[in-house]
C-alpha cells in the first residue's frame, strides 16, 4: 500500500550550492546520577556554526517525567557564563536585548506538554559553543527497581489543530497553533537520522540496594558495577542516533524500600521515602478481596499504533479477559478520531461475551488520529451506566500517547472520575504525559518500548490493577516541626508499584511518617521511621520535590478558556512563579537566560535562525503523520536536490495518522521477563494464548471433566516453569484462577493437591509438559514426576 | 518618510516574537532588514508581510506553503508559466494558490477566466475527493465528518477485497 522508505534521503544541502550544510548542533551527551526516586542530569549540547554570518540555533526537546530545568552554563573559547532564572517575559527581553547588542545569548524556555526550546543566538562563524543544561527528572519506580527514560528525540504527535506535512522526501514538519503554543518551534523530523547530530551517555546509578541487573531495551550499554547499589552505565558504541529514547532498567534484588534525605540549600530538611506495595499487602494480611472486577480496556487504534503494537494490544486484551471470573464485568472501547465500543455497557465475562469480544478485537485495525479524551470518556460512561447499576472500576488504556495539548486531556480525565491505568508503547517518550494521566486519576502507568512485549506488559499491569491493595491513602508527619508531605500521595496502592513520598521539615530531626489507608474493609495505619540528618542528599531531594510539584501544577495550567478558567490560570501562573523562585527551577512561567558580552560584538546584525532536526522515532513511519504517497508523486525534478523547506515543493496531507502497515517488525523481546523468552516462537508467546483460553471457572476447555482438569494442570505447569505462581509473575491472577478450579475438582486429589501447593509456592515440576496432552497416560506421568521431585 | 522600526519594535507592533521574525527571515518568508549592521530597520512592507503570514496561517497554511506562494508572488513574470501549466491541471497542489490572482493581474494578453480553488483529500491510495474553495467552519465540520465515514468505508473495502484474493 505504501512505498518503502527511501534510505538516506535526508542530507541537508544548501539550495543555492547543493553543498552539504554543516549541522548547527553536533552532539548531545547525557551525564548524571540516577537515584531510586529521581535523577539529576546534565545534558551537554555542542553547537558549531558553519555559517558566514552569526547563527541562532533552536533545539527542541521534550522533558522526561516529573522534570524541570535547573540551570545551564554556556561555554566557549575564553568564556563560561551561568544562566539566570527569570520570569518568561523578562527572560525573552534579556535574550532579545543581548542579541540586538550583538552579544552571544542563550535561553531555555518550557512550553506546554513539557516541550522545551533551547535557543542559542549569535554564535560566530566557525565558533563552537557548549551549553550544559541541568535537568531534574523523575523515574518510574517499581517494587523491585526502576525504569529511567530520557528523550533523545521527539515523537510527532497528534493535535486537532496542528498542521503537518512532508516538506521534502523523508522530512516532516509540524506547526502548532500560536494561540495555544505561543512561539514554540518544533524540530523537523527526519526519516533517516544518520546525517543528524550524534548522541551518547554516561550515567551513574545509585539506589542504596544491591543491584541485580542494569539493562537497556533501547541501547547497547556497558555496565560497570561500582560497589553495592552502585553502577555506571554508558553507551557501548562510540555514538548513536537521535531516533529513540534512552531506556534503562535497574533491578534490585530486594525491594527498593527506604528513605533518602538531608538538608537542602535553604537549611530545611527534605526526604523521599519509598514504601513498597508489599508493605500494604502484609498489613492487609492477604485479605481476600472477592469483589467483582470492573474493567474497561481502552485501545488506541490511531495510525501510529499500526503493525505489531496493535496486534499485541489485541492479544493482550484477550489474555486479560482470561483472568476474569464470570461475575466480573468488562468493556472494550477503541478510539482514533472516533470511538467504537464493544457494547453499550459492561458485560459479564462469560465465554460467550469473550468470544464476541474476540471478534470485535479482530475487526480493529490502526487508522486515524488520537482523540484520547473521547476514548476514556466513552469508557467512563460505560463504567457508570449499565444493568448492574454502575459503580467504580478501572480503565486500562493501551496507547502510544502521541498527542499534544495534553493539559486539556488531563482536565477531562480528572473530570471523568475514574482510575486510568496507562500502558504506553513507543520508542520515543510520551512518558511524562502518561505518568501524569495515571497519577492524576489514581492509576499506575507503564511505558514499554516497541522492542518489548506489549501483551506481557498488559497482563502484568492488569494483574496489579484489578483490585487495589489499599485505598484512601493519606500521609502525615509526626515528630517534626513544620513537617509536610508534598505532593499529596495518590489515594490507591497497587501490587508492584511502591508509594513514593516527598516531604520537607523545618530542619534535621527524627520522627516518623504516618500512613493511614483502607484495606480489606477496615482502616489501617503504617509507620515509617524517618531520620533526617544534615547535608546528605537533601538538596537533590529538594530539587526532585520541586520538579514534581511544578509538573503537577503545570498539568493544570490551561492557556485559555472561560472567565472562571482565566482566574484559575492566573492563580496557577502566580504559584508557578513562586515555586520557580523557591526551588530555583524553570517552568512555563520562569525561563533560564544568559548573555555573554565579548569584545568585537557587533550591534544590529541579525543572525540566521535554524532549527535542529531530530530523527523520526524508529517505530514511527513517516506516513503515519505526514502525507507520503502524494509527496513521492510530487517529488519530481523540482525537489530532487532540495532539502531546504523554503524551496521544496510541498503537498498538504490529511492530518490523520495513516495506516502503518509496512512498519518494521522488531524482533520482539520482553526484556525484563527473560523467562518468557524461552517459550517464544517467532514473537508469539504461548502463555498469552493459554491465558486467553481460560474459561470463567478457571479451567481450560475440554470435552469432559477429566480432560479439563488435565489440560488445566498442564497449563498450570507451563506457567510455573516460566516463573509465574499465585504470588509473583505477570500471570499470577491467571494462576490463582486455575488453582481455584483445581481445588474444586475431586479427581486424583493427591496429585492435584501437590500441584496446587507448587502453584502457591512457585516450585516448578520438572518435565517437558508443553509437549504433553490430556489422555489416559497423563495421570501416571504426573504421579511419577510428583513422586520423583 | 515612512515608518521604521527596530526588530524589537516590530515585534511589539505586530505581536510576532523577535525570534519568530528572525526565523521567518531565515526561511525567506520575510525580507531581511532595510540596512545591514547598526542601522538595521524594518518598514511597513515587513509589517504587512508579517500580517499576511498570520492571515495565511489562520487559513491553515503551513510556513512551507506560504513560502512557496510568496516566492511565486515575488517574481511573477519568471515563474508564471511554470506554475500554471505544471500544477493546476494535475491538481496535486493542494494549497490555495494565492499567487494565481496576483499573476493574473501582471500577465500580459487576454484575461483568463477567474480561477477556482479546490482542496484535494486523498482518502485512500486510489481515491481523491475534491472540495471547492474554503468552506465555512460549520460546513467544513459536516463535510469532514462525511469524508471520514467515506474514507473508512473505502479503506475497509480495499482491505476486504485484498483478503479475498
Amino acid at each position: 500500500m505504501s512505498e518503502p522508505q527511501p534510505a538516506g534521503v535526508f542530507q541537508p544541502v544548501a539550495a543555492e550550492t547543493g553543498k552539504p550544510i554543516e549541522l548547527a548542533m553536533q552532539r548531545l551527551y547525557l551525564v548524571g546520577r540516577i537515584l531510586g526516586v529521581g535523577a539529576r542530569l546534565l545534558v551537554k549540547h555542542t553547537f558549531r556554526s558553519g555559517e558566514k554570518k552569526p547563527l541562532e540555533v533552536i533545539y527542541s526537546f521534550g522533558l522526561p517525567r516529573d522534570a524541570a530545568l535547573r540551570r545551564f552554563r554556556i561555554t566557549g573559547q575564553g568564556f563560561s557564563v551561568s544562566s539566570d532564572l527569570r520570569p518568561v517575559e523578562k527572560a525573552v527581553e534579556v535574550y532579545e536585548q543581548g542579541l540586538a547588542e550583538g552579544h552571544l545569548a542563550a535561553m531555555a524556555r518550557t512550553y506546554r506538554d513539557g516541550l522545551v526550546n533551547l535557543t542559542v543566538g549569535n554564535i560566530r562563524p566557525g565558533e563552537e559553543v557548549t551549553v550544559n543544561l541541568e535537568i531534574i527528572a523523575g523515574v518510574e519506580t517499581r517494587d523491585d527497581g526502576l525504569r529511567f527514560r530520557f528523550p533523545f528525540t521527539l515523537a510527532p504527535a497528534y493535535h486537532s489543530k496542528a498542521r503537518a506535512a512532508e516538506v521534502a522526501p523523508g522530512v516532516g514538519e509540524i506547526e502548532l497553533p500560536a494561540d495555544e503554543f505561543g512561539d514554540l518551534v518544533l524540530p523537523q523530523f527526519a526519516a533517516d537520522a544518520t546525517a543528524l547530530h550524534e548522541v551518547g551517555f554516561d550515567l551513574s546509578v545509585s539506589v542504596g540496594h544491591p543491584i541485580v541487573e542494569t539493562a537497556s531495551p533501547s541501547h547497547a550499554v556497558r555496565v560497570v558495577g561500582q560497589g553495592i547499589g552502585r553502577s555506571r552505565v554508558s553507551l557501548a558504541t562510540a555514538k548513536d542516533l537521535p531516533d529513540r529514547d534512552l531506556v534503562l532498567d535497574v533491578r534490585t534484588g530486594e525491594s527498593l524500600a527506604g528513605v533518602v534525605g538531608g538538608t537542602g540549600r535553604d537549611g530545611r530538611g527534605y526526604f523521599a521515602a519509598v514504601v513498597p506495595s508489599a508493605a500494604f499487602r502484609n498489613a492487609t494480611q492477604e485479605a481476600v478481596n472477592e469483589e467483582p472486577r470492573r474493567v474497561v480496556f481502552v485501545i488506541d487504534r490511531s495510525g501510529s499504533m499500526g503493525g505489531a503494537p496493535m496486534e499485541q494490544a489485541r492479544k493482550a486484551v484477550e489474555a486479560c479477559l482470561g483472568a476474569l471470573a464470570e461475575s466480573d464485568r468488562f468493556g472494550i472501547v477503541a478510539f482514533d478520531d472516533g470511538v467504537e465500543s464493544f457494547d453499550k455497557c459492561l458485560v459479564e465475562a462469560s465465554m460467550e461475551n469473550r468470544e464476541r469480544a474476540r471478534e470485535f478485537l479482530g475487526g480493529i485495525d490502526a487508522r486515524g488520529g488520537t482523540e484520547l479524551a473521547a476514548g476514556f470518556r466513552a469508557a467512563a460512561a460505560m463504567l457508570r451506566g449499565g444493568a448492574d447499576g454502575g459503580g467504580g472500576g478501572d480503565l486500562i488504556i493501551v496507547t502510544d500517547g502521541q498527542v499534544m495539548g495534553t493539559e486539556r486531556i488531563l482536565e477531562q480525565a480528572r473530570a471523568a472520575g475514574v482510575r486510568l491505568h496507562c500502558l504506553g508503547i513507543g520508542s520515543a517518550s510520551q512518558d511524562r504525559f502518561l505518568a501524569l494521566l495515571a497519577r492524576e486519576t489514581g492509576g499506575i502507568s507503564r511505558f514499554l518500548t516497541t522492542r518489548e512485549r506489549v501483551d506481557l506488559g498488559a497482563v502484568e499491569l492488569f494483574a496489579a490493577v484489578g483490585r487495589p491493595l489499599a485505598s484512601g491513602l493519606e500521609a502525615g508527619m509526626e515528630g517534626f516541626q513544620d513537617g509536610r508531605v508534598a505532593p499529596e500521595p495518590q489515594g490507591f496502592v497497587f501490587d508492584g508499584s511502591p508509594v513514593v513520598l516527598f516531604g520537607d521539615t523545618a530542619g534535621p530531626g527524627e520522627g516518623r511518617l504516618a500512613l493511614s489507608f483502607e484495606a480489606g474493609g477496615s482502616k489501617r495505619t503504617l509507620d515509617v521511621p524517618l531520620a533526617i540528618g544534615p547535608g546528605g542528599d537533601g538538596e537533590t531531594v529538594r530539587l526532585l520535590q520541586g520538579a514534581r510539584l511544578i509538573t503537577d501544577l503545570e498539568s493544570r495550567y490551561l492557556p485559555y478558556g472561560e472567565a472562571a478558567e482565566k482566574r484559575e490560570t492566573e492563580r496557577i501562573k502566580k504559584r508557578l512563579v513562586a515555586l520557580g523562585e523557591a526551588y530555583g527551577l524553570a517552568n512555563r512561567e520562569m525561563a533560564l537566560v544568559a548573555v555573554v558580552e565579548r569584545p568585537g560584538d557587533r550591534r544590529g546584525d541579525i543572525p540566521k535562525t535554524t532549527v535542529v532536526p531530530v530523527g523520526l522515532p524508529q517505530d514511527v513511519e513517516m506516513g503515519a503523520y505526514f502525507s507520503r504517497s502524494q509527496v513521492m508523486h510530487a517529488a519530481g525534478p523540482v525537489i530532487a536536490s532540495m532539502a531546504m523547506p523554503s524551496d521544496a515543493r510541498m503537498v498538504r496531507g490529511r492530518f490523520t495518522k495513516g495506516r502503518a502497515s509496512e512498519r518494521v517488525l522488531y524482533d520482539m523481546a520482553y526484556l525484563t521477563a527473560a523467562n518468557e523468552l524461552e517459550d517464544s516462537d517467532a514473537g508469539r508467546n504461548p502463555l498469552i494464548d493459554l491465558a486467553a483460553s481460560l474459561e470463567p471457572d478457571g479451567g481450560l476447555p475440554g470435552s469432559s471433566e477429566e480432560e479439563r482438569v488435565q489440560a488445566t494442570i498442564l497449563a498450570l505447569l507451563r506457567f510455573l516453569a516460566a516463573g509465574h505462581s499465585t504470588k509473583i509473575g505477570a500471570f499470577r491472577v491467571h494462576v490463582k484462577k486455575m488453582v481455584k478450579f483445581l481445588e474444586k475438582s475431586k479427581l486424583r486429589p493427591e496429585i492435584v493437591r501437590d500441584i496446587v501447593e507448587r502453584a502457591k509456592s512457585g516450585r516448578a515440576l520438572p518435565g517437558e509438559w508443553e509437549k504433553k496432552a490430556p489422555g489416559p497416560d497423563l495421570w501416571d506421568e504426573l504421579e511419577k514426576a510428583v513422586r520423583q521431585a | 518618510m515612512s515608518k521604521e522600526w527596530t526588530l524589537r519594535e516590530l515585534a511589539a507592533e505586530t505581536g510576532v516574537p523577535g525570534r519568530t521574525i528572525r526565523f521567518y527571515i531565515s526561511r525567506g518568508l520575510v525580507d531581511p532588514p532595510l540596512r545591514a549592521g547598526r542601522g538595521a530597520a524594518y518598514g511597513e512592507a515587513h509589517k504587512a508581510r508579517l500580517e499576511e503570514i498570520r492571515r495565511l496561517q489562520a487559513q491553515g497554511l503551513m510556513l512551507a506553503e506560504i513560502a512557496q506562494a510568496l516566492a511565486q508572488e515575488r517574481v511573477p513574470g519568471r515563474r508564471a508559466g511554470r506554475i500554471v501549466i505544471r500544477e493546476i491541471p494535475k491538481m496535486d497542489m493542494l494549497h490555495e494558490d494565492l499567487a494565481l490572482a496576483d499573476l493574473e493581474s501582471h500577465a500580459p494578453g487576454p484575461a483568463l477566466p477567474e480561477p477556482e480553488l479546490w482542496r484535494a483529500y486523498p482518502v485512500a491510495a486510489d481515491v481523491v475527493v475534491l472540495l471547492k474553495g474554503q468552506p465555512a467552519p460549520w460546513r467544513k465540520r459536516k463535510v469532514f465528518a462525511a469524508l471520514r465515514a467515506f474514507a473508512a468505508i473505502v479503506e475497509n473495502g480495499t482491505k476486504k477485497e485484498d483478503g479475498n484474493e
